[in-house]
């Protein structure tokens, strides 16, 4: 049997955040995510790195330790982030009084945010006329009263776990995912192992740790009660439209009919429009969206950006918050603070610790604080270095321009595997000096090349071809993956040496995977689309139909 | 004849759509002696195809197993719109019969029900059974070396990286097991497609399409071709899907020069031989008697008393200045053909509020239920492979493909409909879009130009 000094189990933002923390720290850890790393509330999170300031008249204390972390995380991983300059458009109130009011308060806040922003490096807000509003961005409506602007950061979730992820395992770690904890094992009231199973073989396994951390976001309290302990939570669920195009340039700020904060926003080559934020106690691996909750998010920016419905939405990102658990308050003002749970001291079950609430900007602070409690718990003192050493490519950032001449590929197809993977982006092209096919763009949206497919299926943990949607955002563009699913998943089994039958069964899942995050948003032109792709992946491909015929055989 | 610009026009009987649906009813009813202008507007099913089409249901039974039995099951069939003709198979026959007096030699002249169907393989590794299909695709099927070993060489080219025939061999050996063929061998080779040393990738397989049709002559690469698959004597060579589009000899060059008959592999989205279908299809129209305007969009209809008396539309581009002052094409005839397919042909539309026909508000139904007012989200499944009523469904006809209104009446006496824009089955999954779309054509034709005399 295996051991390990903490077994961290959830491969989302925070699991791949403690376990490279604690593996820096000299611990021997093993991180284990039940479906594919950061497929869970990080996933269907906004991407940003921003300060919260909508929490500011909440809990000013979230807002400040995010713009802090912030700026560390600009300074680990430069590569993938990007600035969003965001617009808060102030609507033309009937009564100057309301006006007045809205447009000095507004200020305000944005100005006690100010205080902040040098954290986080933003440019300070600055207000801005109507005729200014419209010239940054055309598309919000003529009829308004001003705005004001301020920065925020965007980044790529996905790939910021899996660089904490990659950097746990270059310090020592062993990274399972598709791996789910199904049991504790205990001697007495302590916990010292686990039961893990493989999702995709079937294969259980039993390992040994001194600690096991629940870093399972919205499944916190499932895994606690697994433990035999409550930790209660207020999920809440988000949903973003995705659309087919970066609909602005700028991020537009917005009220919804209730009230609510909104956002129009670009994010990487699409726009996101989000988000709601409605209690939720269904299963958080399952979330249904409701066709109010796209009528309610398109209606908003609508009444900002007139257009908005010339673009088309794509998918439906959907997510549980796991918001700390208190009665009463409305949802929006749920505190995203994070607490974490030593269970030796509350619930007298030694060897176990939970990490709730709390968010992606502030994941590193969070971890930080998290691994420190696990080295108490371990009579250990290293000190933690995840604030001063760079994630793994996040040292230099290579010139698009050279490595595209010394590839042979599109300048902008270089930019992209850049900004995912830094300064390994030669290393993630070098395939293509031995098999110049692998030059070839399989997702053009993006554009992902053959060769970014093999290095992640050979070097990031993708068990199954739909694991590539986070790795190198294949199937994430305006055709979602109509015509570049069959190819990746090729690349995939190649690789994998896959027969027939799991090939097109590899297929089926990504061909599936994709359309979960798209039918409930099907709509217009989509539709025609939509017809296409069936034709040309069930049609030619015969996927679905021929795992049947399969099954029919001797 | 192809007529550009006309602000106005007069026919007896109006086609909207070029498709394979839309081409038949025009010669249907040119044929019967009526005066066809037809209306087309880009491309739908017909040219994003994989250049095979099957007439009536499905994909299992063995090869042998040919039309008859099929048919006689499409009589039984609950599929709209089969279930309303009084003789499908009548109506097919003949609608096949008069296409195919006008296409090349190469295809079949007529439906012969003992006929085994057409086996090709796809690009995907699938093993499709089709009645009709292109003259490259055609020249790929199998049946004729059922029995025997079959010896298969596949070319790939390293070119097409994407196409990955090493990988797709498994998959077509697991496919023709299937089907009960059990002695096939299959080589791959590939090869670079153009010899000057360059590095260069087609997305399309329209491209290297293109770069065969300008590659003249075809000997050199014949040449290393035949080279390369010497020692492995092949029956049958199968190259991608990208045998010429424009030189539709390039494959009976292919096996003259190489030896063995060669064909090209169905579907995949980037194929050309759908395309090429539909290129014959315009030739076709070019040579009968009929008129086609290409540069018009048809979007509104008028109705006098109880007919249908006008259509209404938008000219494309630019040239729509040469129009009417109002920038309105006005289209009036004595009876009118709907064959705009399904979404993609841009028959019916979704507009988040629901389906509905473009042209005509015709309702949309599913089982005989109106979907107006229901949002695309509760008409599709989860399951990605699921039948959907999203895209089973389609206007309702009667027996004369007559479109029906609300009361489940004919919605015009002079309006009919044929093709895919007619619900009822899946496109896909059901396997006899191809043929419904010959039947339906045929006696919409018929019925619009006055019916059979
Ligand atoms: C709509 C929305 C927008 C948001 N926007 C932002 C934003 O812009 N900025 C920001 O800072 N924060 C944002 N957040 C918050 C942020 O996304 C979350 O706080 C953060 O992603 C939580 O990460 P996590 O690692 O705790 O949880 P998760 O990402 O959910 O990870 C938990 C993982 O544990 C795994 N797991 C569960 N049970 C088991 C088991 N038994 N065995 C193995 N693995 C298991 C799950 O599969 C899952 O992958 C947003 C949240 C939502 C919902």
């Amino acid at each position: 049997m295996k051991e390990f000094d903490l077994l961290v189990v959830g491969g989302g933002v925070n699991g791949c955040g403690i376990a490279r923390d604690a593996a820096k720290r000299g611990l021997k850890v093993m991180l284990v995510e039940k479906g594919d790393i950061s497929a869970g509330t990080t996933w269907g999170s906004s991407g940003m790195i921003h300060g919260g300031i909508r929490y500011l008249f909440s809990d000013v204390g979230v807002t400040k330790l995010a713009c802090i972390d912030s700026g560390y995380i600009q300074k680990i991983a430069p590569h993938m982030i990007f600035r969003i300059p965001f617009i808060f458009v102030l609507p033309n109130h009937t009564s100057w009084v309301h006006r007045f009011i809205i447009y000095e308060g507004a200020s305000a806040v944005f100005e006690t945010y100010d205080n902040f922003a040098k954290y986080k490096g933003g440019k300070p807000a600055c207000r801005l006329t109507p005729a200014e509003v419209r010239k940054l961005e055309p598309l919000i409506r003529e009829d308004i009263h001003g705005g004001i602007s301020m920065d925020e950061w965007g980044i790529d979730c996905p790939r910021l776990c899996l660089a904490n992820a990659k950097d746990a395992e270059l310090n020592g770690a062993e990274v399972r995912t598709h791996t789910r904890l199904v049991s504790f094992i205990k001697d007495g009231s302590r916990i010292v192992g686990a039961e893990l199973r493989n999702e995709v073989s079937g294969e259980t396994e039993e390992v040994k740790a001194r600690i096991v951390f629940n870093a399972t976001g919205p499944w916190v309290p499932q895994l606690a009660a697994l433990a035999g302990c409550e930790v209660k939570l207020r999920p809440a669920k988000g949903v973003h439209l995705v659309l087919d195009r970066r609909l602005t340039d700028y991020g537009v700020l917005c009220t919804a009919i209730d009230g609510r904060q909104m956002f129009v926003m670009p994010h990487e080559n699409v726009s996101y429009i989000g988000t709601t934020d409605d209690d939720y106690y269904g299963d958080p691996g399952d979330i249904p969206v409701l066709e109010d909750e796209i009528a309610y998010l398109l209606q908003a920016a609508e009444s900002y950006i007139p257009d908005v419905r010339k673009a088309r939405v794509i998918k439906v990102l959907r997510a549980v918050r796991p918001t700390l658990f208190e009665t009463g308050k409305y949802e929006d003002d749920l505190t995203r603070e994070h607490q974490i749970f030593d269970h030796e001291e509350r619930d007298g079950i030694p060897g176990f610790i939970t990490m709730g609430g709390g968010k992606l900007a502030s994941y590193r602070v969070m971890s930080e604080e998290a691994v420190d409690l696990v080295m108490l718990k371990l009579g250990k003192v290293n000190p933690c270095r995840s604030h001063l050493d760079p994630l793994p490519g996040g040292d230099t950032t290579p010139s698009a321009e050279a490595l595209a001449a010394e590839f042979g590929i599109d300048p902008y197809a270089a930019s992209r595997v850049i900004y995912r993977h830094g300064s390994w982006a030669a290393r993630v092209l070098e395939s293509i000096k031995t098999n110049p096919g692998d030059a070839y763009v399989v997702d053009r949206y993006e554009p992902t090349l053959a060769a970014e497919i093999r290095y992640c299926v050979r070097n990031e943990w993708v068990k199954r071809p739909s694991d590539l949607i986070r790795r190198c955002r294949v199937g994430e563009g305006a055709d979602q993956g109509m015509a570049s699913i069959q190819q990746a998943t090729q690349i995939f089994a190649e690789e994998n040496k896959l027969g027939p039958r799991e090939t097109i069964e590899a297929a089926d899942d990504f061909l599936q995977a994709k359309w979960f995050e798209r039918h409930e948003a099907l709509s217009g032109v989509g539709v025609a689309q939509e017809e296409l792709s069936r034709m040309i992946n069930l049609g030619c491909w015969r996927t679905a139909q021929r795992s049947r015929i399969e099954r029919r055989l001797p | 004849m192809i007529a550009d610009r006309i602000p106005y026009v007069t026919s007896d009987v109006i086609v909207v759509g070029g498709g394979l649906s839309g081409v038949v009813a025009a010669l249907a009813a040119s044929d019967k002696g009526a005066k066809v202008t037809l209306f087309r507007h880009g491309y739908g099913r017909t040219a994003l195809g994989g250049g095979m089409f099957s007439f009536a249901t499905n994909h299992d039974g063995s090869v042998k197993d040919a039309l008859k039995s099929r048919i006689a099951a499409m009589a039984k069939n609950e599929l709209l719109p089969y279930s309303q003709m009084k003789d499908p198979l009548k109506s097919l026959r003949q609608a096949y019969k008069l296409l195919a007096a006008k296409l090349p030699a190469d295809f079949p002249r007529d439906i012969e029900e003992d006929a085994p169907q057409l086996l090709c393989l796809s690009e995907g590794g699938a093993l499709l059974r089709g009645d009709m299909a292109v003259p490259q695709v055609r020249s790929g099927d199998l049946a004729r070396f059922v029995g025997g070993d079959v010896k298969i060489a596949v070319i790939g080219f390293t070119e097409l990286p994407f196409f990955r025939p090493q990988l797709l061999k498994e998959q077509w050996l697991m496919d023709m097991h299937a089907a009960g063929i059990e002695k096939a061998e299959i080589r791959v080779f590939t090869l670079p497609m153009l010899d000057d040393g360059r590095q260069t990738f087609f997305r399309m397989y329209s491209e290297a399409a293109r770069i065969l049709d300008a590659m003249n002559p075809l000997g050199p690469l014949a040449e290393r071709i035949r080279e390369e698959i010497k020692g492995f004597r092949p029956d049958l060579v199968l190259f991608p899907p990208m045998l010429g589009l424009a030189r539709r000899d390039a494959v009976r060059d292919m096996s003259e020069l190489i030896g063995p008959p060669c064909a090209e592999l169905v579907g995949g989205h980037q194929a050309v031989a759908g395309l090429r279908f539909q290129q014959l299809l315009d030739e076709i129209l070019k040579a009968a008697d009929v008129r086609v305007v290409t540069n018009c969009s048809l979007t509104g209809s008028v109705w006098q008393g109880k007919k249908l008396f006008r259509l209404s539309g938008l000219p494309d581009g630019e040239e729509g200045n040469s129009f009417n002052d109002d920038g309105v094409i006005y289209v009036e005839a004595k009876s009118f053909v709907l064959a705009t397919g399904r979404f993609i042909g841009g028959g019916l539309a979704e507009d988040g509020d629901g389906v509905f026909e473009t042209i005509c508000m015709l309702p949309v139904t599913y089982a005989g239920k109106r979907l107006r007012g229901l949002p695309a989200i509760k008409l599709v499944e989860r399951d990605y492979a699921a039948k959907h009523v999203m895209f089973s469904c389609g206007i309702d006809v009667n027996e004369h493909m007559q479109p029906l209104n609300v009361r489940r009446e004919a919605a015009f006496p002079n309006l009919f409909a044929c093709g895919d824009i007619i619900g009822g089955y899946d496109l896909v999954l059901d396997g006899c879009a191809d043929g419904l779309a010959l039947a339906s054509a045929y006696i919409s034709g018929v019925n619009a130009a006055g019916g059979e005399k």
